[in-house]
This record gives C-alpha cells, structure tokens and sequence, in this order.
C-alpha cells in the first residue's frame, strides 16, 4: 500500500521555471527556495498564498544549481564557474568558495549542506571528495569519506549524508568523529541515488532519477515510495528527472522535475 | 527503424545543441559532455527518445555511463526494443 495520502503540483509549468535544480524550505515562515537554474533565477514560494516571486542571479551566477542555508543566509553553488556564493543582508552576493581554494580545482559541486556550527559543506562530485568550509573560512577535504561522484548531501543533527551515486550507497559521516559508514545495507541492482534530504525524525527521502525511496531507520530497511508507475497513476504525467527534494513539517515531501520544470508536494504517511 | 537508432539519436541531440559548431565533428563515440550536454539535458535527450520508440527506461539503466554518447545510447535503446 502507498505511503502517499495526497500529492498535488505546488508550482506549475506556467510559473515558467527552467530546470528546477534545487529546493529548500526556509524554516521560519515555511517558504520554499527554488534554484531556478535554467532562468538563472531564485524562485520564493509561498505555499500558503500560492505565489511566488524571484531574485534574478543572472550577474552574478552561470548555472546556480543547489542551496542551502548558513547562519540565515541563502547559499548558492554554480556549476558552470565552480563556484559556492552567500547572500548577505544588504543582498549582494559574496563569494565563498573559490574554484581554487582546492587542489584540484573544485569541479562541479552538486549540493551544499550546512550544520548547526556555521561550517558549510559541499561536494565535489568530479574529484570524489566532500570539502568543508568552516566558520574560519578554510576550505579542506574531509578524509576518510571514499565515494565516487558523489552528489548529494544533507546534515541532520550531527550526520551528514552523503549519496555516493557512482557507488551505489549512501554514506553518513559523524560530523562529531569524523567516522564514515554505509547507511543502507541493502539496495536494489542499478540504485543510483542522487539527491538526500531527510524530515524532523531523521528519516532519509533519497532521489534516483526517476524513484524516491525512503529509508526509516528505525526499520533499518529502504523502501520504494514513489515511481514512475505510481506517480502516473496519482498524477496522470510521466516523471522526468527528479532534481531536489525538501522535507517540509506535517510529513510533506516536495520536489522538483527538471525536465517537466514543476514542483510538486506529496503528503507522506509513514 | 532498428538500423537506424543512432541516426534518431543523433537527429535529437542535434536538434538539442546548443553550440552548432560542433556538429561537424560529431560521431557515434564523440563524449556527450564534450559536446555541453550535461545530464539533465541528456535525460530530456532520453526522454523524447522514449516517447520517439514508445519505451520506457527503467531507473536502474539510467547512469551517465550508459548514455554517455550516440552509441550507448542507441544500445540502451536496442535493448529494450529486444525486450518487448
């Protein structure tokens, strides 16, 4: 039996979103942030009032792809000049992350995640490496995470999970200890997973391109949630290619098609 | 129709680029991402290949290395057409 009791399309083509690459809930007052990328805009949802409104970064970003947030502030990651910006109060945006504040050079950083400390993190998927820049502004590689491309990252708590896409696993590094460990131990043949995000409980949503899964931990067993089959059924469309996924309170898990350019909402009974 | 799968793929990526200068110098083994086809472009590249041969592929084929030029894709393509 499906564990989605309702799903509905939170913004739709007309809204004229171009390759929707990232997603954030902005805890506060439960707007979403979405990284429009193919426009080079950012997109604020209201999901209550049903409008939306957006910051163009065209001058500043060639291809914004993930988001996430620092100390309030709204981080950015582009994909084209390597690069990880922040928007400051005055709202201008300032660099923090240079594509040579690594050896090699950061290529490619598909998603940002940020801890309770002030210390931001990033992958690299094209050097299989997850960097960290913290608060002092040092940018360094944390050792002891072997992944290959690696896209995907989410912190929760104290964990910060990974998605090893090209190896197949998902990753949870103890941002306390530094250790590293799988965190499924079973997956389907062909599991890619791409993007991770996770609800106030700690459970995992993870993306491959056209499947979420979810895995509870306290089941300690990864399930399939929603796929092309069940979501022509509930939505009468096919899937294209899942983007970014945010988990917003009330078991509601949102997301982004990057070929279809909406965003959709399904409402989770776990 | 099945001789002529890399010919449909390329006809559609083709159609999808954005520097036509490359063109020239495209053949069935030329790296998609040499050409600026990043994945999200190569999947709406699969995508209307789905919809051109009435298939659909499955999640666990879908991985950049399968797709990474003309004549992968054309496999990937043939495979499920053997399929059905």
């Amino acid at each position: 039996m499906s564990k989605i009791v309702d799903s509905h399309t939170l913004i739709d083509k007309d809204a004229g979103l171009s390759s929707p690459s990232g997603l954030i809930c902005d805890g506060k007052n439960r707007n979403l942030w979405v990284v429009d990328m193919g426009n080079r805009r950012l997109v604020c949802f209201d999901p209550v009032r049903r409008c939306f409104r957006a910051i163009d970064v065209n001058t500043v970003f060639r291809k914004p792809l993930a988001i996430t947030r620092l100390g309030g502030h709204l981080v950015v990651s582009d994909a084209l000049s390597n690069t990880i910006w922040i928007r400051q109060t005055d709202r201008t945006w300032e660099l923090l992350v240079a594509p040579d504040a690594l050896f090699p050079s950061l290529c490619f950083p598909g998603s940002v995640a940020a801890d309770q400390w002030g210390n931001l993190y990033f992958t690299d998927f094209h050097h299989d490496r997850i960097c960290r820049r913290n608060r002092a502004g040092e940018v360094s590689v944390l050792e002891g995470i072997p992944c290959r491309q690696p896209f995907g990252i989410f912190v929760w708590n104290t964990q910060l999970f990974i998605t090893d896409t090209a190896g197949g696993r998902v990753l949870c590094y103890c941002l306390k200890d530094g250790c590293c460990t799988g965190t499924i131990e079973e997956v389907p043949p062909g599991f890619w997973p791409i993007a991770v995000t996770a609800d106030a409980e700690g459970d995992l949503y993870i993306s491959t391109v056209r499947t979420i899964y979810l895995y509870r931990r306290i089941r300690g067993k990864l399930e399939r949630l929603l796929d092309t089959t069940l979501w022509k059924s509930l939505h009468g469309t096919k899937l294209g290619h899942i983007g970014a996924m945010a988990a917003l309170p009330g078991g509601v898990l949102t997301f982004s098609d990057t070929l279809r350019n909406e965003v959709y909402s399904l409402r989770i009974q776990k | 129709m099945n001789r002529n799968i890399e010919e449909k793929v390329k006809e559609i990526i083709v159609s999808r680029m954005k520097d036509q200068s490359k063109i020239d110098s495209l053949d069935y083994h030329t790296p998609l991402l040499t050409l600026g086809i990043d994945s999200i472009l190569a999947l709406s590249i699969l995508v209307e290949i789905e919809e051109a041969y009435d298939i659909e592929i499955d999640d666990s084929d879908l991985n950049m290395d399968r797709i990474r030029d003309i004549a992968s894709f054309a496999d990937l393509v043939r495979g499920y057409l053997k399929d059905e």
